[in-house]
């Protein structure tokens, strides 16, 4: 580690906090003496997973066609951000009862609100990590890197403009929501359900407001006709999904430079370092 | 607009965006981004080609059913 950065130490062990996070909201920050955040990020997380288990009944990952079916095949969902809640679901739901039966109302909300707590949690994780790693703090806590962060998730650039780096944030938010609208006019709004297409829907979900706010307005649409190039329009929705986890990375990896004086990333430099 | 002109303009949309995120997340500052792009680009639709050239080869050789 840098000299700079270890100069303001935290108090433990950054890896153990992170796991104890993703197993347990909060339980990262209770190992790090944070009882109270701890707490907060526990009841809003889980909160968050147990409303979306009650509002679907469980039954988000019957969502997946029979054939998929496998002890680890759910686990490429946001869900699995929330690791504890995860296993729950799969100990006491799984893929349900082998049978076909209607799914409820409240499913696709259900099952977003699930996918939602994953999410949420990987910033619960990133701050963990931070707090053990090092004493050092961001003024406020929307200039903090799991801030900026969760912000990208939501939509993306916006946590490249809350640092300042208002170009990016525009190339990010063009590239990637032009991506996805792109997906989405090709795929003729079918990319949108996540019980047409499982996997697709998790990768893009990782884009944030822009597929929520999607699949809102056009996430019921019926398929009438043969549709040409519904194959492109899904591999373009979730590669703009997972595309934005590099945005994510590049927002925290900045401000993570920018607190604890190191180096900004750069490409000559890391080939240089290489040879 | 034939097929293979609709496929390689949605080849080059998605790696338009795979390029430009794979460029920013590579260098923090927004200088070296813009200067390394014309290259990355080159770069990747080149490596993209020659994979192509690999399955299409494997595909009339090993990989025929015929």
């Amino acid at each position: 580690m840098p000299a700079r950065a270890s100069a303001a130490q935290g108090k433990g062990d950054p890896t153990v906090a992170a796991v104890l996070s993703w197993l347990i909201p909060g339980a990262g920050h209770l190992y790090l003496g944070k009882a109270g955040l701890g707490l907060i990020c526990f009841v809003i997380v889980q909160g968050l997973y147990l409303a979306g288990l009650k509002l679907g009944d469980g039954m988000s990952f019957e969502y997946l066609d029979p054939e998929l079916r496998s002890p680890f095949a759910a686990a490429l969902s946001p869900e699995a951000g929330n690791l504890g809640a995860f296993i729950y679901q799969m100990q006491h739901y799984g893929f349900g009862p082998g049978f076909l039966r209607p799914f409820p109302e409240w499913l696709r909300l259900g099952s977003s609100l699930a996918a939602l707590s994953g999410v949420l949690n990987i910033a619960v994780i990133a701050h963990a990590h931070w707090c053990a790693r090092t004493a050092v703090r961001a003024p406020s806590w929307t200039r903090s890197a799991p801030a900026g962060v969760l912000a990208t998730w939501f939509l993306p650039g916006l946590g490249h403009w809350m640092q300042g780096r208002h170009k990016r944030a525009v190339v990010v938010f063009v590239l990637l929501v032009g991506l996805f609208a792109l997906g989405t006019v090709l795929a003729e709004a079918t990319n949108l359900s996540r019980e047409r297409h499982f996997y697709y829907w998790s990768g893009q979900f990782l884009i944030g407001m822009p597929a929520i706010l999607a699949e809102l307005l056009w996430g019921s649409s019926r398929v009438h006709s043969d549709i040409p190039y519904v194959d492109a329009g899904l591999v373009f929705g979730c590669i703009a999904g997972l595309l934005n986890t590099l945005a994510m990375i590049d927002v925290y990896g900045y401000t993570e430079s920018k607190l604890l004086g190191l180096p900004l990333r750069s490409s000559h430099v890391a080939a240089e370092a290489e040879s | 607009m034939s097929e293979i002109v609709v496929h390689i303009l949605l080849f080059l949309v998605a790696s338009l965006a795979i390029v430009g995120l794979g460029s920013c997340y590579a260098d923090a500052a927004d200088g070296p981004v813009l200067r390394n792009f014309p290259r990355r680009f080159l770069m990747f639709l080149a490596g993209c080609g020659l994979l192509a050239a690999i399955m299409i080869l494997l595909e009339h050789t090993v990989a025929s059913v015929n």
